[in-house]
């Protein structure tokens, strides 16, 4: 007895221990050209969208220069954790990076991504608005690949078509009213979302919340005439309480319930809202604008991913290769038809073939040449916690416009200066 | 040296002695009685290690000189059987925490290195710019705690009177009411937070509109009944373990003696349980003062929920501010190691009237 019981234990742990090899073993070769692979890209999973199947497309032409392809969390939140970690570690284990518009400012700045070529990367054919996110200190660090704009969504069989001004939509939620809807929803959760509805709604009113010089200047009367009209259009009714709960798929989900008239949001939400199999009310009902102002079109936020390079890395040649293919105009065409987002290549804009199935991408086009990208700041995660704290006081009524601004413009002075 | 001389008789005579486990078992209570040595007892717990270091005694001529070099060969046997978890929690629990310590009298800077500072970090939390953050997480990690440790146990209480009653579907009910318990906290958060949608279950049972993630009450009530919901089992379940060692005489007893129902729980049933309540109490406190995945999920830290832990994680991970993070994540433990001192100073000696009470009985 005495002797069964650890020899039961010890074949218990054997078997649990082999079991637990045998289960990182083959973790570690699921993608099957980890043994030869050079060039490792990881990138977020798509909705739509398959890294792997690009990545065997360039494998097969490329036996020499072969890429493996790890997947990062669908949250930002923690894909940018994943990343973080490694970079930090500097194991060189990553040599592509799908990094966020808004983190690529930082990461060039803490060292994490190497240099680029202009003219290789960021040449003519490629939007500047999206280059300018990849930018830091007058350089390249990433080349631009995703891009987007906030869009105005509007019920066409309500309205004869979309307002221009803030004006036009506050008198069109008469609409709304006589339709028993709400009229206008966007993110106004406490999140990133609520960041670049806030910076919409400044840089639209003519304002500017950092300079790309890294000034501060919230605290002006277009940032006050920006934060004024959110916290008015609550207070009236005209955006629903709700939406200080609603993130993008929240916002979407709203408007194809038939809830919403108007809704701003990314252009993903098009082809979604319009898909036959996603229980959509508003199908064949709705189109999209560009965003509006105090006196005329407003003035988007620029959204999107870029390919960088890790500083780490040991293969930064045959990483630059895959960099390139990524970008290639055949490829961002065939990421675009399949995941609708839109691309940072101007060509793909005004394409004839690819319009006539995506007719978003005409007033899509129309708002990029507005878009202010978001402050381009290696501390932009304290930017952005500063934004959303003083921006969501003020739509809660917790604290007054001028009260918020004036908080939010003191934050932001230190988060810039970095102290 | 000592250890390999030591180790290698041991395994010759492994074989033999496979084939006699009685040695084992006469000399275990032996070695016990003729040296109290405590590091066999801290050591012991297999069978096949007291067999070891029974193994000299058995050999007929070691003599009476064996038990005291088995003395010192059973320390150091203790010594170097304990140095690898010593050394796991070194490098787990001391390195982290003193690293942080360290980390946290510098500060954070990107694209130079970092300079110390002293205790700047801390009076930035402290009394500086971010004190209003810094003391409002303070603030909300108080009230979720007490408000919803105080909520547990009455419902936790009231869950163990009912399931020690004696009635049919008793099982049931009793598995039941730990599903709660059983969920992760996040798979929980994740499903109140669809109930508590505007146009989810919970406003449609009440029949209002209210938004309970858009301001800050219904947020900070919503967090509270998650975690009440979550937890209250746990203390119902640790209750019930008390109420099931108290005598059912005493009832007797009391009855004839005409107390009424609600004397006997107060004269009876809460004395005795009040044990178990007090552990009830204090493994509940102590986890809720590091809330993080409820709120976190539920209202990402906004309308004033956001908790120390919170805070923590948003500085360190998010903002990438090892030393500022590192000096609130400080502040964070000498806060909850306060408490928890506070608290057991308090009841502890309830505990221990208690168990004495007990054992005088």
């Amino acid at each position: 007895m005495g002797r069964a019981g650890p020899g039961r234990l010890a074949r218990a742990l054997a078997l649990g221990l082999g079991l637990l090899l045998g289960g990182t073993a083959c973790a570690g070769s699921l993608p099957d050209e980890g043994d030869d692979a050079v060039v490792t890209f990881v990138a977020t999973r798509a909705s739509g969208g398959d890294f792997q199947a690009l990545v065997d497309q360039y494998n097969a032409a490329n036996p020499d220069a072969r890429v493996r392809y790890v997947a990062l969390p669908a949250a930002a939140d923690a894909q940018r954790v994943t990343l973080v970690q490694d970079l930090q570690a500097r194991t060189g284990r990553y040599d592509v990076l799908y990094v966020d518009a808004v983190w690529t400012a930082e990461f060039a700045a803490r060292g994490w991504l190497a240099p680029l070529d202009e003219d290789r990367f960021a040449g003519p054919g490629i939007l500047d608005a999206a280059a300018e996110t990849a930018r830091w200190d007058g350089r390249l660090y990433a080349a631009p690949w995703a891009t987007g704009t906030g869009l105005l969504f509007y019920r066409t069989d309500l309205l004869d078509g979309p307002p221009a001004t803030w004006a036009e939509l506050i008198e069109d939620c008469r609409v709304a009213e006589e339709h028993g809807m709400d009229c206008y929803g966007a993110q106004f959760m406490r999140y990133e979302g609520l960041t670049v509805a806030f910076m919409e709604a400044v840089a639209s009113a003519g304002g500017e919340v950092v300079t790309p010089e890294g000034e501060v200047r919230v605290d002006s009367p277009e940032g006050r005439a920006g934060l004024r009209f959110l916290v008015d259009a609550m207070a009236d009714g005209h955006i629903p309480r709700a939406a200080l709960t609603y993130n993008e798929d929240m916002t979407r989900l709203a408007f194809q319930r038939g809830d919403l008239l108007f809704m701003r949001n990314w252009a993903f939400a098009y082809p979604l809202m319009d898909d036959p199999g996603e229980e959509s009310q508003v199908q064949g009902r709705f189109d999209a604008a560009p965003l509006p102002g105090p006196g005329g079109p407003g003035t988007g936020t620029l959204g999107g991913n870029n390919l960088g390079l890790s500083a780490y890395s040991s293969h930064p040649d045959e990483a630059l290769r895959f960099i390139e293919f990524l970008q290639s105009e055949e490829v961002m065409r065939g990421w675009l038809e399949r995941t609708s987002t839109p691309m940072a290549r101007e060509a793909l804009f005004s394409d004839p073939e690819i319009l006539e199935t995506r007719p978003y991408l005409a007033p899509l086009r129309d708002a990029l040449d507005q878009v202010r990208p978001r402050p381009v700041t290696p501390r932009y995660t304290d930017v952005t916690n500063a934004i959303q704290k003083h921006a969501y006081d003020a739509m809660t009524g917790e604290t007054t416009v001028d009260q918020a601004v004036t908080d939010m413009q003191e934050e932001l002075e230190r988060a810039v200066r970095g102290t | 040296m000592t250890w390999r001389t030591w180790r290698r008789p041991r395994r010759r005579s492994a074989g033999p002695d496979g084939a006699r486990p009685e040695p084992a078992l006469a000399t275990a209570p032996g070695a016990g009685g003729t040296a109290p040595a405590r590091p066999a007892g801290a050591v012991g717990g297999s069978g096949e290690r007291a067999a070891g270091a029974a193994r000299p005694p058995a050999a007929p001529r070691g003599g009476r000189r064996r038990p005291a070099t088995e003395r010192g060969i059973e320390r150091r046997l203790a010594f170097w059987l304990l140095a690898p978890t010593l050394g796991a929690l070194a490098l787990v629990v001391a390195y982290p925490v003193g690293s942080a310590v360290i980390r946290s009298l510098f500060d954070d800077p990107i694209g130079r290195d970092p300079v110390f500072v002293g205790i700047d970090n801390y009076l930035q939390a402290l009394v500086g710019f971010d004190r209003e953050d810094f003391w409002a997480a303070v603030g909300n990690t108080v009230f979720f705690t007490v408000v919803s440790v105080l909520l547990e146990t009455a419902i936790g209480l009231v869950m163990a009177l009912v399931m020690h009653r004696a009635f049919r579907g008793r099982g049931i009910v009793r598995a039941a009411v730990l599903l709660p318990w059983a969920l992760p906290t996040a798979v929980s958060a994740v499903m109140w937070d669809w109930m508590l949608q505007p146009e989810g279950i919970v406003n449609a049972l009440i029949g209002a509109e209210v938004v309970w993630g858009g301001s800050e009450w219904p947020a900070k009530w919503s967090i509270i009944a998650a975690e009440v919901w979550k937890t209250a089992p746990f203390v119902a379940l640790l209750i019930l373990a008390g109420l099931q060692t108290i005598p059912p005489h005493l009832y007797e007893a009391a009855a004839l003696d005409g107390a009424s129902a609600w004397r006997r729980f107060t004269s009876v049933t809460l004395p005795l349980v009040r044990p178990a309540l007090v552990v009830a109490v204090l493994f509940r406190t102590l986890d809720a003062l590091r809330m993080y995945d409820l709120p976190q999920i539920l209202t990402g830290g906004a309308n004033n929920t956001e908790t120390l832990s919170i805070l923590v994680v948003r500085t360190a991970t998010g903002e990438l501010k090892a030393g500022y993070g590192g000096a609130l994540s400080t502040l964070t433990f000498l806060f909850v190691f306060l408490c928890a001192f506070l608290l057991i100073r308090a009841m502890g000696a309830n505990v221990f009237a208690g168990f004495r009470a007990e054992g005088g009985r």
